[in-house]
């Protein structure tokens, strides 16, 4: 017995003096921390910070970054990781799809938000999400929702006013294309500008707007409704631009041009959306404008997504045979009808123009090195364009989160554009130092919208004590996209751990089932 | 003050002198030595030459930076008009030394040219010389033959581009005022080529004037052009005069005088110009009269006349006449009043006449002292400024001191940054240059108008103009003086 006491007491002694020791020699391991993630390489775009360390999480904030051992609640082993700040999109049309959420989370995504189409009404999109959304979230008022609502009053939002999801159904919600064709009067215009400006004051992010899908029905007078207010409010607009072609005097220069100029006028920044797409062969001459306005203080910024080759609907204007050919060097046949994955002829093209006009479609655009050489551009940034996807067997919309992955068609881009980036990056395809490539995913972005109204950004996008603990663990030697044109919604590899304001929804590569940390992204007018 | 009991060259009593710059608006005497102005006094003067202004107004000489017509007979109209700077701004001139050569001694205004972009690309891609002033010298049709280069071929080759910026270039050194870019006319000019373009313009402290890309309500619109090189401009920190604001808004000029003074507001160096005409003239082979026009521009065939014939247009004639002589005149009624009202009418718009050459009905360049009868082009070559002064009397159009500011002293002030000379004028003070227009207000009016035989009449009510304080206009009759000097750019 007394031996017994003895040893007890032995170890009690042993454990609090150890305890003491730990406590002395680091001062900060006496806290248990919610979360921590050991032995990653950190990675800070801002800071340029790239060494091996520990990150402390609690209460959804990044705590402490450290070498030093730390424990947690949680424990993610990071070794042979980078452990980067969560990835940011800014053109993700999925982002209130359960199942985009949950490709986005696979590719390392922790804010998609839908800011190149928008929505409306900006509060009825925001409140549905509220409480179950897997990532975080954020979207702009959009032209194109706010010209279908005043302009079409027999359309029915039956998606939260998410109107491309509402295209995908245009017999329940009477979508038409008035929004992409008819002239707006003097008098629509300002009820327009009214519209925009209630959707900016109920927090939207900024104002999207995509007069390459309205090419004859936008006229310069309603865009500069959008552009003053984004001078009033200091937010960005998000733009589609108006020509997709690489031939003047249409070309996606003039588009960027056209939009440029008004927010060097009325102030307000503008996000040139998946530049390569609209600038072809042109995309270098587009950079270096893009380069020389910045350089007189002109807030603008470039988005690429890594393909070569886009998903639109069909009755995009772009696509319109004048257009397609003479101006991007395509024809019918690099048109690709999704839920068939069939190229289209002429006679399909017109049957589907007429009567189905919202048909999802791929079409090739840019070339691969036109691609890769924006990308490695540094004045440009990453964003997926993630769009609707169709469940293969019943052609109906894919929004339900158990959705099988090799269930549905859709372009890649939705499942695979990060992953896909860091590893064309890995392969110098993309030739610039990962850190680089990592920032044009986080830290660029977050600065940007930062600059541009968006105050939460202060927070994203970075791996500092006190951000936001949104953090993607990737393996930079075998990161990757499976999705391909054929099966688009396979999801992306080397992902292991995603954190969205310090809860883990990424655990081994799967993405936990009803654990809803997302956060709003949302402006607060001052 | 020493020289009070001293003759003056020429005084000119009792006219109610309107000076811009100062405001000044009173009856004084205003005393001319050599060639500039020596004072202004409402003592009595003494000259050797008077001058009795009484019941007239004594203004700077007018200023017009959009002067295609060139000729001696253009030139006379221009003086019957009150201009004493009738420069040729838009389009410009390549090779910039033989315009200014030709005129050396022979000119009864003064005379400046801009260097064409048009030309350059010319020059550089056809391989033809204009010869100066292109529009005259038969240069676009001796295009035609090798495909029209300068209006087909975009710059993908950058050795092409090299050309291009390197005839500019020399143009500049020639001492070229600025930039002439009416790429209105050459819309397969891709806006990368443009953008170099400003860049150049940047690199030689010179402006753009510009005809912009589209003349259209619809998309694309004339609109957009301007935002276009609103853009560049803004990007290179390049001055921007928009030439014919209204021409290429058309039913959307209100919406440009908005962009225009936000850009301003934005401390944008940007300038606009518009003349007081709802129709326009241009070359019958312009962009803008291709396929669509009608609804682009809210007109037909009908309202385009080909100026050498008189003929209405058919679909058929214009497209034989666009075909076999891309570089005739025509005239077209594209305008509403309404929006050219709205652009004369408005703040900080020059004026500018955009005076095409006065031919026979033949074609036939006209000499000096040919009949004035027998001028055949858009009035506004004759009329633009008296007509001006006409709106001011009988509509009421703007106080009469805002008329001449925007015929003188705006686009003096605005020019004088890259032409020094223009410091010295588009005022009335001493020590500046004595380019002097009296006028009758009661009185002054075009007589041109858009009918036969009436096209290049004279101005009335404007019985003298001096140029470098000689006169070269007395009693509503143009002299045989040759007072007219050139002005260079800060690079020439």
């Amino acid at each position: 017995m007394k031996s017994i006491k003895f040893t007890t007491m032995v170890i009690a002694a042993m454990t609090v003096i150890g305890l003491l020791m730990v406590a002395m020699t680091t001062g900060v391991a006496a806290e248990t921390y919610d979360l921590v993630i050991l032995n990653g390489r950190v990675m800070d775009p801002e800071t340029k910070l790239d060494a091996m360390r520990n990150v402390g999480v609690k209460d959804g904030k990044i705590a402490v970054i450290t070498k030093e051992r730390i424990k947690g609640k949680e424990t993610i082993n990071a070794k042979g990781h980078v452990v980067a700040p969560g990835f940011i999109d800014m053109h993700d049309h999925n982002t209130a799809a359960p199942f985009g959420q949950k490709l986005a989370l696979r590719d390392g995504v922790t804010t998609p938000m839908e800011l190149e189409a928008g929505v409306y009404p900006v509060d009825t999109w925001y409140s549905y999400l509220e409480g179950k959304s897997q990532t975080n979230y954020g979207a702009t008022v959009g032209t194109i929702p706010v010209r279908e609502t005043l302009l079409n009053p027999a359309y029915k939002t039956k998606a939260y006013g998410d109107f491309l999801y509402d295209m995908q159904k245009p017999k329940h919600t009477h979508t038409s294309m008035k929004w992409s064709t008819q002239i707006a009067t003097d008098k629509q215009i300002e009820q327009i500008g009214t519209m925009l400006e209630k959707g900016l004051k109920q927090g939207a992010l900024g104002i999207g707007h995509c007069p390459g899908y309205m090419v004859s029905g936008s006229t310069q007078k309603e865009s500069n409704i959008a552009q003053k207010l984004a001078g009033k409010y200091g937010v960005s607009t998000f733009v589609h631009g108006r020509f997709s072609s690489q031939k003047p005097p249409t070309s996606g220069l003039l588009g960027i041009d056209e939009m440029m100029a008004p927010q060097a006028i009325y102030g307000g920044g503008v996000v040139i959306q998946h530049m390569t797409a609209q600038t072809l062969s042109v995309t270098p001459q587009a950079l270096k404008l893009i380069d020389d306005a910045r350089d007189k203080g002109v807030q603008v910024i470039a988005e690429i997504y890594p393909y070569n080759f886009g998903g639109t609907i069909v009755g995009a204007d772009y696509l319109h045979p004048d257009n397609y050919g003479p101006m991007m060097g395509r024809d019918y046949k690099d048109i690709i009808e999704v839920s068939t994955m069939k190229p289209l002829d002429k006679a399909r093209y017109e049957e589907l123009v007429k009567t189905a006009p919202g048909t999802s479609v791929l079409f090739y655009n840019a070339t691969e090195e036109t691609v890769h050489q924006a990308l490695a551009h540094p004045n440009t940034v990453l964003g997926s364009d993630s769009y609707p996807y169709t469940i293969r067997k019943t052609g109906e919309p894919a929004i339900a989160w158990d959705t099988p992955y090799d269930g549905v068609n859709g372009h890649p881009r939705g499942a695979g554009a990060h992953a896909r980036f860091l590893r064309l990056v890995r392969e110098k395809k993309v030739d610039i130092p990962l850190v680089d490539g990592v920032s044009k995913m986080t830290y660029l972005i977050a600065k940007y919208l930062q600059d541009n109204g968006v105050d939460q950004m202060a927070h994203k996008g970075r791996i500092q004590v006190g951000a936001d603990a949104d953090i993607t663990v990737f393996d930079p030697k075998t990161v990757k996209d499976n999705s391909t044109m054929k099966d688009g919604g396979l999801p992306s590899t080397g992902i292991p751990y995603v954190v969205v304001n310090g809860t883990v929804v990424v655990k081994d590569s799967k993405v936990l089932k009803g654990v809803y940390p997302g956060q709003a992204i949302r402006r607060v007018n001052k | 003050m020493t020289k009070q009991n001293d003759p003056y060259d020429i005084v000119i009593t009792g006219g109610r002198v309107m000076d811009p710059e100062s405001g000044l608006d009173a009856v004084r005497n205003v005393g001319i030595t050599s060639e500039r102005i020596d004072i202004i006094t409402e003592q009595p003067i003494q000259g050797k030459e008077t001058i009795d202004a009484a019941g007239h107004v004594v203004a700077p000489g007018f200023i017009d930076l959009h002067a295609h017509g060139q000729s001696p007979f253009d030139i006379k109209t221009k003086l019957r008009d009150g201009v004493t700077c009738p420069l040729e701004i838009e389009a410009g001139a390549f090779p910039v030394e033989v315009f200014y050569k030709e005129r050396e001694g022979k000119a009864q205004a003064n005379y400046a040219v801009s260097v064409g972009h048009v030309w350059a690309r010319m020059a550089a891609l056809d391989g033809v010389d204009p010869k100066g002033l292109g529009l005259y010298t038969g240069a676009m049709n001796a295009c035609v033959s090798d495909g029209a280069q300068w209006h087909e071929k975009n710059t993908d080759d950058p050795k092409d581009m090299e050309k291009i910026l390197a005839n500019i270039e020399e143009g500049l050194k020639q001492g070229a005022v600025g930039i002439g870019v009416p790429v209105g006319y050459y819309n397969k000019c891709t806006s990368a080529e443009l953008e170099a373009v400003f860049a150049l313009a940047k690199r030689y402290n010179t402006f753009i004037a510009t005809h912009v890309r589209y003349m259209s309500n619809i998309q694309p619109s004339g609109i957009m052009g301007i935002l276009e090189v609103i853009a560049l401009s803004f990007t290179h920190d390049v001055p921007l005069l928009i030439q014919h604001i209204h021409s290429t808004s058309l039913h959307r000029t209100k919406e440009a005088l908005a962009l225009v003074d936000a850009a301003q507001k934005r401390g944008l160096n940007v300038l606009a110009e518009a003349y007081p005409y709802d129709y326009g003239s241009s070359v019958i082979g312009a962009d803008y009269l291709g396929e669509g026009f009608q609804e682009a521009m809210l007109m037909d065939y009908s309202d385009i006349l080909y100026i050498k014939t008189g003929e209405r247009m058919t679909k058929e004639l214009l497209a034989k006449y666009r075909k076999e002589d891309p570089g005739g005149f025509m005239m077209m009624h594209h305008m509403k009043m309404e929006d050219v009202d709205a652009a004369m009418q408005h703040d900080g718009v020059i004026v500018g006449s955009d005076g095409m050459g006065f031919a026979d009905v033949n074609g036939k360049n006209l000499e000096w002292d040919d009949a004035p009868e027998t001028g055949v082009a858009h009035p506004r070559g004759a009329g633009t400024y008296a007509k001006t002064l006409r709106l001011v009397r009988e509509r009421n159009y703007m106080p009469l001191m805002t008329a001449i500011s925007k015929m003188t002293y705006l686009t003096a002030r605005w020019l004088e940054e890259f032409v020094p000379a223009m410091k010295q004028l588009g005022r009335l003070k001493p020590g500046a240059i004595a380019d002097i227009t009296i006028f009758n207000p009661d009185t002054v009016t075009d007589n041109a108008v858009a009918e036969a035989g009436k096209m290049a009449l004279p101005s009335t009510g404007i019985p003298c103009v001096i140029v470098n304080g000689t006169v070269v206009v007395k009693d509503s009759e143009v002299l045989k003086v040759y007072p007219g000097r050139a002005i260079k750019g800060g690079n020439g």
